[in-house]
């Protein structure tokens, strides 16, 4: 009897356990700041997302308040109770850094589902690098990926062209723990373009004040389309 | 014999280092200089959390010098680098989309003569690939 108890007792532990690692849905806020040549930008603002309703809604306070939202394959523009735009999109929620943070794909980048394949692996110092390269029929327009993590985190990634010259890096800092879930406070995104790639863009983007699993709020997880918005716009 | 393949390892063991030790300059960055960069933003954006709700268009009737040079535009979509919408890599776009989220990452970000080059390879290699299974197909279908 006692160690009928005692087993039931720790797959009830185990399940527990189980459980308290599903990720169903995160919010945040967050700050970008951005430069390119002279002109800069910064965008503050909150962000919601629910693993379930797979919607990204990004409620903006600035340069203007504005709701946008990422749903399936089109994406809504408001600005009070009015819908100003409406633009189509290849279906990118379950491949935000949202999505895979959630799922526990962020340190590989979602690439493993992908066309690309991997190359090679290898260590550098405290970095795990690996190759990603195209599928073959593409590798005239489509260059190689390089992915490294560190702690079995995501820490960089960097596109490459066709002839190996670096289009666009990222870099993953400062993470936190937020009951199991981890994820960057601090993504830097570095882009070159030009004839010679030698226009450089920065732009960092802060996330802060991360809740995961939320389940007061739920009005901004699954943002009503398109006439019942009028109440949730920006406080 | 013995010594000769514990030699090849050892320069294939070296090779492979410095091959690594090229790679991991790729996440090498000037994280001084960005920050440089991006400071101008820093009184604008302590100004805004300041003052909660105030838009772009107040703060330049406020404070016409906070908003110099920087964009009306909010960071989220409109941008003209292959940043991809705020949170969601700009790889996205190939990995759900296939082929045609790929061409879009990278049409943004070559010129026109290396884009038209590069597609037309593509397509080019296609086409043989599909010619070729067709061939195959029929070929086998004739047996």
């Amino acid at each position: 009897m006692n160690k009928n108890l005692f087993i039931l007792i720790l797959l009830f532990s185990i399940t527990a356990q189980l459980k308290s690692q599903d990720f169903f849905k995160i919010k945040g806020d967050f700050t970008i700041k951005s430069k390119s040549d002279s002109i800069s930008g910064l965008t503050i603002g909150s962000f919601y997302y629910d693993n379930t309703k797979k919607k990204i809604i990004y409620n903006i306070s600035f340069p203007f308040p504005e709701v946008w939202i990422f749903s399936d394959t089109t994406i809504y523009h408001f600005k009070g109770d009015s819908l100003i735009k409406k633009e189509s999109t290849p279906s990118l929620n379950e491949f935000s850094i949202f999505h895979l943070a959630l799922n526990n794909h962020l340190t590989n980048y979602g690439l493993e589902n992908s066309l690309y394949n991997i190359e090679e692996v290898g260590k550098e110092g405290d970095m795990v690098i690996t190759t990603y390269s195209p599928p073959e029929v593409m590798n005239t327009l489509l260059g190689k990926v390089v992915l490294s993590a560190k702690k079995k985190r995501l820490y960089g990634i960097v596109f490459l062209d066709t002839e190996e010259e670096i289009l666009r890096k990222q870099i993953f800092k400062e993470y936190h723990n937020f009951n199991g879930l981890e994820f960057p406070g601090e993504i830097i995104d570095i882009f070159y373009t030009g004839d010679q790639k030698e226009k450089t863009t920065y732009q960092k983007t802060i996330y802060t004040n991360i809740l995961v699993n939320e389940t007061d709020d739920n009005r901004f997880y699954d943002f009503k389309l398109p006439a019942e918005y009028s109440n949730l716009i920006s406080k | 014999m013995f010594k000769k393949l514990l030699l090849l390892f050892a320069v294939s063991l070296f090779f492979t280092s410095s091959s690594f030790a090229d790679k991991s300059d790729f996440f090498h960055f000037d994280e001084i200089e960005i920050n440089a960069q991006l400071s101008q933003l820093d009184q604008l954006e302590d100004y805004v959390k300041a003052h909660k709700g105030v838009t772009y268009d107040e703060v330049k009737l406020m404070n016409a010098d906070l908003v110099a040079n920087v964009s009306r535009s909010s960071a989220v979509m409109d941008s003209e680098v292959v940043g991809g919408p705020l949170g969601i890599p700009a790889f996205v776009w190939g990995c759900l989309f296939g082929v045609f989220g790929l061409l879009i990452v990278y049409l943004f970000s070559m010129d026109d003569k290396h884009t038209e080059r590069a597609l037309l390879g593509c397509f080019i290699n296609l086409a043989f690939i599909i010619a070729f299974t067709l061939a195959a197909t029929l070929q086998i279908g004739s047996l």
